[in-house]
């Protein structure tokens, strides 16, 4: 019979550790995704370690991965500042870890370092094949082709009702210096982490149910650190904004770069703040040019008038001129007229002395019509000589 | 009597005196001839200073 040789679970657990430590004894780095994570009461953290397949379906690898808390107080803060969000699940890590194997909790990965410029790398890489995708679609410009109206004063807002950012851009707006009126309705939504794609995306849905009621949809963040802002690449999040009926406009409050939702934005502004100016600037634009309309159109008319009154003075002083011209020629012609007849009338020849001779019945003005023996009468100033021809001389 | 007009009575008035200043006509009309003459220039002077004084009215008018 053959003898079998037996041992004990722990044995052999002790022999897989003893081997593995023998041949892993340096830390070495490993490229993951995260696809748990946990953190304890004791500020452990937890994380399952996933490999997938090409196709990013099947697990090809799976291990179990910690960060003791003496490391994940240094590698947390680090993480984040480095890359502008936290550790969570999907997320492609590169960690420095050291193999441990226990013979009661079997194989861990402790994590002594991360690389964060890998995960940035990885996010960058996503983000770079959202655009490349929303541009192949022909959904990258989309929304921001559409025109706004000239005085936009109805807005659909989405932000956290209790974000600091939302309340600045609501006190901006409607304390606004000029006292423009401005409509905003909230449609409260996370706009940071994980759940914000779903949540502004439901939103978006809400808004466009009504969406005659509105001229722009403002998506609003604000306040906080600039953490968590990964949900601005997600691509059904860009989509829905791309192709969002009326304009989109970002403020979410971010300054170091920018995400995929405020390219497909029809205008991306850093803060809400800046948004609530936007409109503020361009009400007070339009407000300019039609109050300036106004004054020139003003001026204009004064002026018109002016020169209407002016012409009008101008006729007034021609039809003067010419009426006391033609006056004047028409007393000319009357003293003429009187002069000629004062100068044939008879009574003013005799009384100064002269007399008319008179034959039958007419005025003779030549001796030639007198002949010897004739009667004529001699007219005088007061009366009348009848008298004879006695002769005639030449 | 129809009322007269400015430029009728003008016109009336340039015959007269043509007909007093003309030497070959009868002379026993011309006594009526100046008279009415005389009363045409007192006419036509009324005209024209009535229409001056409703021009000057007119024209100084704001």
């Amino acid at each position: 019979m053959e003898s079998k040789r037996e041992i004990g679970l722990f044995q052999l657990q002790e022999l897989i550790r003893k081997s593995l430590e023998n041949s892993f004894r340096e830390e070495i780095w490993v490229r993951g995704e995260i696809s748990e994570i946990k953190n304890n009461t004791a500020g452990h953290c937890y994380i399952t370690l996933v490999e997938k397949d090409e196709a990013g379906n099947g697990l090809t690898a799976k291990a179990s991965a910690i960060i003791w808390a003496s490391s994940y107080r240094i590698i947390k803060p680090y993480f984040e500042t480095s890359t502008g969000t936290s550790l969570s699940s999907g997320m492609n890590i590169l960690v420095k870890v050291q193999i441990q194997y226990s013979e009661l909790y079997g194989l861990s990965l402790i994590v002594r370092d991360i690389d964060p410029a890998f995960t940035m790398g990885e996010l960058e890489i996503a983000r770079q094949k959202t655009i490349v995708r929303l541009k192949q679609e022909g959904m990258f410009d989309m929304n921001s082709t559409l025109s706004l109206p000239l005085l936009p004063k109805r807005f659909a807002v989405i932000s956290s009702e209790q974000a600091a950012g939302y309340r600045d851009f609501m006190r901006h707006l409607h304390e606004n210096e000029y006292g423009f009126y401005f409509e905003t309705t909230l449609f409260p939504a996370p706009v940071q982490g994980k759940d914000a794609p779903e949540g502004i995306i439901a939103a978006l849905d809400e808004i466009a149910g009504a969406i005659d009621k509105y001229d722009a949809v403002l998506i609003l963040r604000g306040g906080g650190g600039a953490m968590d802002l990964i949900c601005f690449d997600d691509y059904a999040l860009a989509v829905n904004v791309a192709q969002f009926p009326i304009p989109v406009i970002t403020g979410v409050g971010h300054d170091h770069d920018y995400h995929v939702v405020d390219m497909v934005a029809h205008t991306n502004l850093k803060t809400p703040t800046a948004v609530a100016d936007f409109f503020i600037d361009m009400t007070a634009q339009e407000d300019y040019r039609v109050t300036s309309v106004i004054s020139r159109l003003k001026m204009a008319l004064d002026r018109k008038l002016q020169a209407g009154m002016a012409s009008i003075d101008q006729y007034r002083i021609r039809m003067a001129n010419a009426l006391e011209l033609k006056l004047l020629k028409e007393e000319q012609k009357v003293q003429l007229l009187e002069y000629k007849v004062n100068a044939a009338n008879p009574q003013e020849i005799l009384s100064k002395g002269f007399s008319i001779v008179i034959k039958d019945g007419r005025r003779i003005d030549t001796i030639s019509k007198i002949n010897k023996d004739d009667e004529i009468s001699l007219m005088l100033g007061d009366g009348i000589a009848e008298c004879l021809v006695l002769t005639k001389h030449k | 009597m129809k009322e007269l007009k400015y430029e009728e009575a003008v016109a009336k008035l340039e015959e007269l005196v043509t007909k007093i200043e003309d030497p070959k006509r009868d002379f026993s009309t011309i006594g009526r001839d100046v008279k009415e003459a005389m009363e045409l220039i007192k006419f036509c002077k009324e005209s024209i200073r009535g229409t001056k004084d409703k021009v000057e009215a007119l024209i100084n008018e704001k």
